[in-house]
């Protein structure tokens, strides 16, 4: 367990070089690593989200591939393509840049549905499916979306069905003026080529693991039910957490638990990650607000979170 | 054998004995034994039973339909109201052996069997209750032993108990301390209930001696001697009148009757031809004294005597009967009563019929007593006197035909003319009867009484002197009343032979009331009832409170009738039907908050102390805040709480999520960090 504590120390640190100040969000990047989970970075541009992508592939030794979205991308661009080779008389399969393992989707409600929907399988079974043939993705397979939620100009909001698929939606916000500071100076924020990796893929994979071992006793599990059946019973929202979302919100509450040192789910585990890993899946009435679940989804979750009695 | 085997296995037992006390007291027949007993084998099995019926609303229903049915037995098919209970008592029994899940339901089984145990006791007279009755005593000290130690060792179930070990903790070990403890607690109790309070008594000759003695109540009194005695507010007694007596402080000229002089000197009485007798005690422990005359009501009296140190015994007048514990007391033939032994004079009882005079109805002629006629003679003797005091009866008597009309005149005369005072000086070298009389006109009560049994005498008329006290000063919470040693009395009684000895009281002088206040009367009367309930508390009293008790239930028994007779009016049945609903609705509701209250259940001890050492500060966690939070919330609040209340959350967290042990180190310092919560903010 100390070992386990170590590494993820060793990781959070080396993220935090290159993302100076945000300690809790370096944590939750982590938390969805080792939950098996992928990452929705929603921000206004330049508070540090591609850097915060980068620098997590960086630091653990994976194969890394930034994929930058536009309008005019097609799934082949992402998933690859196979290609006639007249030498052999056969397809050869290309396979395109989601073949890694960390894969960083920049700014993805920038393409068309139909890509973004090539990545559902991808994310969801960690495997492409293409023509008549199933191509498994390596291990550890973790997609690290981002978008900007201020601009809908030639944008393709991600639909909700693909909004579940991510354990967490991470916001980071602006640093403190300290931070900021140091930022200018030129103190804080190492270049991302200067981070060295610091877990190897193997012990990734352990770590994965050890947070799927976290113990979880029953009266937590209930309050994890409450909270989430108090989504599906709000009045303010037109659609509830889904059992996917109940079972992430689990899972990145024991990879919470892990990076706590612990073997054991506490309370505190589901209440802070309550916001991150539902907020995005609730739709917010029309007479409320807009939909999909934006800043008033985590206005009624942090509420519903206050009120619904912890277990003692 | 495992915690909860053990604390399962002492339950049954303990529903078994209560059955056996029902057996043997005849509320439950052989085929109920019987079906109640296959009920109890089959809930040995209950749990594949309820994890195939797992619906929640069928458990309702059933519970709503047996409780109907329960009603209606206890209203109509029960032969009385005692078999409907006891039924519904093992109904519930066997629901609760069926539903129980955590070892601490077994708590509730074994409550429910000493209900069983006192249904039964109003039946078992045998001896088997005896064995039965032993038996429930070892398995609940048992039972109590094993959910402590299951209590104790919650919070960590990989703990092993200090001291026993785990073989020990469980089985026949615990069994074995199980009997020593219920027999040393059974003999502590017994010795504690029976023997301290009253080693008093036992210890009381030795103290005799030492209560201040009473000068009034010797065979010799001199004039003027309850002068001393009567500015004494010291409590002398406390005479207790049960319930059903009637308005006993209405009651007049009640009196607490003493020794009884007949021989008069001039300047003090004396018992002075004492034909005293030794009576010992009939078979019930009691001294006949006298029959029932038929002329006025019975009153029966509890004395409650401070050590005041004269062996006579008070009661008003005339004995019947006496109760004491006492093997013999001696009685003159004036009716004064004394017991030798002091511990037997602190309690009696007496039961006595009061005197009652018809007006008109004594109409003896004069000249029915002479001095010639020994059994007159002591009655009518007197000192050589100053002729003037015989002038002085003759002449207030003038012309009266009978020598009761004489008697009540003079009585009138005494009352009317002459003053009640404390300040009893002597004013001149004349005997003290003639000063009274017709120099100083004052005097105390001996004054009076020994005037009017001279006057009487002088007139021919056999009179004595009594030495009592008055009645005293009513207590409605005690019912009794609470007689003062400055409430000691004296007066005459006089001989009429158609109505015997009638008591005449001259002296102008009014019960002291002190107007003492609620609370005063009160506290007094717990004083007595300490006495009366706890010191003097015997077998006797025992089957009085059953005897009570069973005539309470024996008041109910008419009305129950009743109400099993009544016609049920249509209107109710809808009603029954809607609480039924209701009633399975809330069991629906709290069917789904019951994991919150079963996760209440396993709060670790140390954390609920932490918690409630805060509150009493003022700091408690709201619903929705985690122990981390609460921490950090505590910890801004006083930053000294900070670190002992952190160690305290981490050891929390992980007793009560992780399941895993505390180690020794945080079991040590425990008590240091609780310790810590508990100090003033200020450290």
């Amino acid at each position: 367990m100390s070992r386990a504590l170590d590494q993820i120390h060793c990781l959070e640190e080396s993220i935090g070089r290159a993302l100076v100040g945000k300690p809790e969000v370096v944590r939750l990047a982590v938390v969805g690593l080792l939950a098996r989970g992928h990452l929705l970075i929603e921000d206004v541009p330049g508070v540090g989200k591609t850097t915060l992508g980068a620098a997590l592939a960086r630091a653990i030794g994976c194969g890394f591939q930034r994929i930058q979205f536009t309008s005019d991308m097609l799934p082949s661009d992402v998933l690859g393509v196979s290609i006639y080779q007249p030498e052999k008389g056969e397809f050869v399969f290309k396979p395109g840049p989601l073949f890694t393992n960390i894969v960083l989707a920049d700014e993805i409600n920038r393409t068309t549905p139909k890509t973004q929907s090539c990545l559902l399988e991808a994310m969801n079974e960690s495997q492409v499916s293409l023509d008549h043939a199933t191509y498994p993705l390596p291990r550890p397979f973790m997609v690290l979306a981002t978008q900007n939620p201020r601009e809908y100009e030639g944008t393709f909001p991600l639909p909700e069905s693909q909004l579940d698929r991510f354990l967490l939606r991470i916001r980071i916000g602006y640093p403190d003026a300290p931070d900021e500071k140091a930022i200018l100076r030129g103190a804080g924020g190492a270049p991302q080529e200067s981070i060295e990796p610091v877990l190897s893929t193997r012990e990734v994979l352990a770590l994965q693991e050890a947070a799927e071992r976290v113990q979880v006793e029953e009266s937590v599990l209930d309050y994890l039910m409450a909270l989430v059946a108090a989504t599906r019973d709000s009045p303010l929202l037109s659609l509830g957490v889904s059992p996917r979302g109940s079972i992430a919100l689990l899972r990145a509450a024991r990879a919470r638990a892990l990076c706590d040192g612990r073997d054991y789910l506490v309370p505190d585990d589901v209440k802070a990650l309550a916001v991150p890993a539902l907020a995005h899946r609730v739709m917010v009435k029309a007479a409320l607000g807009h939909g999909g679940g934006g800043a008033d989804g985590e206005a009624i979750i942090r509420a519903a979170v206050q009120d619904i009695p912890v277990p003692r | 054998m495992p915690p909860a085997l053990a604390v399962r296995i002492a339950g049954y037992l303990l529903v078994v004995d209560g059955l056996a006390a029902l057996f043997l007291a005849g509320l439950i027949g052989p085929v109920g034994l019987a079906v109640v007993g296959l009920g109890l084998v089959a809930s040995w099995w209950q749990e594949p039973l309820r994890a195939r019926v797992r619906n929640r609303a069928l458990g309702a229903a059933l519970a709503v339909a047996a409780a109907i049915a329960s009603a209606a037995d206890l209203l109509y098919l029960a032969e009385t109201l005692l078999d409907g209970l006891v039924h519904l008592l093992l109904f519930v029994v066997l629901a609760r052996l069926f539903t129980l899940r955590v070892p601490g339901d077994s708590r509730v089984v074994a409550f429910l069997s000493f209900f069983m145990l006192v249904a039964a006791s109003s039946g078992a007279f045998g001896v088997g209750f005896l064995f039965v009755f032993v038996a429930f005593l070892l398995l609940s000290t048992w039972m109590l032993l094993l959910q402590h130690v299951l209590a104790e060792s919650e919070p960590a179930p990989g703990r092993v108990i200090v001291g026993l070990s785990p073989h020990l903790a469980w089985g026949r070990g615990l069994l074995g301390l199980a009997a020593g403890a219920a027999a040393a607690t059974l003999l502590i109790t017994a010795a504690l209930f029976f023997v301290i309070p009253r080693v008093g008594l036992a210890a009381l000759p030795f103290r005799a001696k030492v209560g201040p003695l009473v000068t009034g109540f010797t065979d010799r009194v001199e004039l003027g001697a309850y002068g001393q005695i009567e500015t004494d507010a010291s409590m002398a007694m406390r005479v207790h009148i049960p319930e059903g007596m009637g308005a006993v402080e209405q009651i007049p000229n009640l009196r607490w009757r003493g020794i009884v002089f007949d021989e008069f000197d001039g300047r003090a009485w004396t018992v002075g031809q004492p034909d005293r007798m030794t009576l010992r005690h009939s078979v019930t422990h009691d001294f006949r004294l006298g029959g029932y005359r038929g002329r006025g009501r019975i009153l029966r009296q509890e004395f409650f005597l401070e050590p005041i140190g004269t062996d006579i015994i008070f009661a008003a007048p005339r004995i019947m009967r006496l109760e004491a514990r006492a093997l013999e007391i001696t009685a003159d033939d004036m009716g004064s009563v004394s017991i030798a032994v002091p511990a037997a004079r602190l309690h009696y009882v007496v039961e006595s019929e009061l005197e009652a005079i018809r007006p008109g109805g004594v109409t003896d002629a004069w000249g029915y007593a002479s001095r010639d006629d020994p059994a007159f003679a002591r009655y009518l003797q007197l000192p050589p006197l100053p002729e003037r005091i015989g002038a002085l009866a003759r002449e207030v008597t003038a012309g009266l035909r009978t020598p009761y009309e004489a008697a009540l005149r003079l009585d009138e005369y005494l009352a009317r003319e002459f003053a009640y005072t404390l300040a009893l000086e002597r004013r001149t070298a004349l005997p003290p009867l003639e000063e009274f009389l017709f120099v100083r006109r004052s005097g105390n009560c001996e004054y009076f009484a020994a005037s009017l049994a001279v006057m009487l005498r002088s007139l021919g008329v056999p009179a004595r002197v009594v030495g009592g006290f008055q009645r005293g000063e009513w207590n409605p919470y005690g019912r009794y009343f609470a007689v003062r040693m400055r409430d000691a009395h004296s007066w005459v009684e006089a001989y009429f032979p158609s109505a015997g000895w009638v008591s005449f009281d001259p002296s102008p002088r009014v019960q002291a009331e002190d107007g003492r206040s609620t609370v005063a009367l009160y506290l007094d009367a717990l004083r007595m009832r300490w006495y009366r309930y706890v010191i003097n508390w015997s077998l006797r009293d025992q089957v009085e409170v059953a005897v009570s008790v069973r005539r309470q239930a024996g008041r109910w028994g008419p009305w129950l009738a009743s109400l099993r007779e009544a016609q049920i009016p249509r209107v109710v049945w809808p009603v029954m039907a809607l609480l039924a609903a209701a009633a399975v609705a809330l069991a629906l509701l709290r069917g789904r908050a019951a994991p919150a209250a079963r996760a209440a259940r396993r709060i670790p001890r140390f954390y609920a102390r932490a918690l409630r050492a805060l509150a009493r500060r003022g700091l408690r966690p709201a619903p929705g805040e985690t122990a981390r939070e609460f921490c950090a919330r505590a910890a801004a609040a006083v930053p000294g709480w900070a670190e002992p209340l952190a160690s305290l959350t981490a050891a929390y967290e992980r007793a009560r999520f992780g399941a895993s042990a505390l180690t020794a180190g945080e079991e040590a310092a425990l008590e240091g960090w609780l310790a810590a919560l508990s100090r003033p903010r200020a450290g």
